[in-house]
């Protein structure tokens, strides 16, 4: 399994405990600002980020490049995840203060990461 | 990878953009820039994108293309069951989208009835092959 797909997938795992807890806890009205979060945090921390671990490492491999464009992989891991923790801390802020430019930083930093990790993907979804 | 999986996975990917990029317009709504569309519609979208288009059709085209193959001709069973899938998934996910965007519940609802019968399909095709091994 390459780099990219073990750290992916780790930080997938460690995403899902977070989303466990920040769940449990936006259950109690003063936390109620972290019901979005949680649920990105599952969708995309750990669904969307465990489908291109599992997909870079089992997809069919490309001769030269067995795991496709590696570097596009990477730039997808760190907009996703400098994405998804910018809104971890943006999103609760919002509600008690603007905090604007930091929410559209986790928005373009999100919609990169997987921009990047669909064009990485894309050659490899192939016969062979 | 077989032919319907690559459509399953590609298609798949395409919601993926689109519904993030969604996604992305509505945290920037959230900062309080304006944007084109109204909030609640665009949510309606993005949901039924990323879940059904994007989560559900992965899941549905890998699983197609990995699940035990028969021992027999054709390995991965008819092709009939997964077709409509395909189909009925996308459309299911355009209609559902499209009635969330106009405020009209029956397209909704047809989008809804739609999305089940393709993972009834689904389900049909599936089900023989989650087994141990092909049989002789």
């Amino acid at each position: 399994m390459p780099l990219i797909s073990r750290l992916l997938i780790r930080c997938a795992l460690g995403y899902l405990v977070a989303a466990m807890v920040i769940a449990a806890g936006s259950a109690f009205p003063r936390w109620a600002a972290l019901r979005p979060t949680w649920i990105h945090l599952l969708v995309v921390g750990w669904l969307t980020q465990l489908i291109f671990g599992v997909a870079i490492w089992l997809f069919p491999r490309t001769s030269g490049a067995p795991w496709g464009n590696e570097r596009l992989a990477w730039l997808g891991f760190a907009g996703l995840n400098l994405g998804l923790l910018l809104r971890l801390v943006a999103e609760p802020w919002l509600r008690m203060e603007a905090r604007t430019t930091l929410l559209v930083l986790s928005a373009a930093g999100q919609t990169i990461g997987v921009m990047a990790f669909v064009a990485s993907l894309w050659p490899r979804v192939r016969g062979k | 990878m077989p032919r319907l999986s690559r459509w399953f996975v590609r298609l798949a990917l395409g919601y993926l953009l689109l519904g993030s990029a969604l996604g992305g317009v509505m945290l920037v709504a959230k900062a309080g820039v304006a944007v084109p569309a109204p909030v609640w519609a665009i949510w309606r979208v993005h949901g039924e994108m990323m879940l059904f288009g994007w989560v559900l059709q992965l899941a549905v085209g890998v699983g197609y293309w990995i699940l035990p193959r028969h021992a027999t001709a054709p390995v991965r069973g008819g092709l009939g069951a997964p077709l409509a899938t395909l189909v009925g998934l996308n459309a299911g996910v355009l209609l559902t989208a499209a009635g969330s965007v106009v405020g009209m519940m029956p397209l909704t609802l047809a989008g809804r009835g739609v999305e089940m019968v393709a993972v009834a399909a689904f389900l049909l095709h599936a089900w023989p092959r989650v087994r141990r091994a092909a049989r002789a």
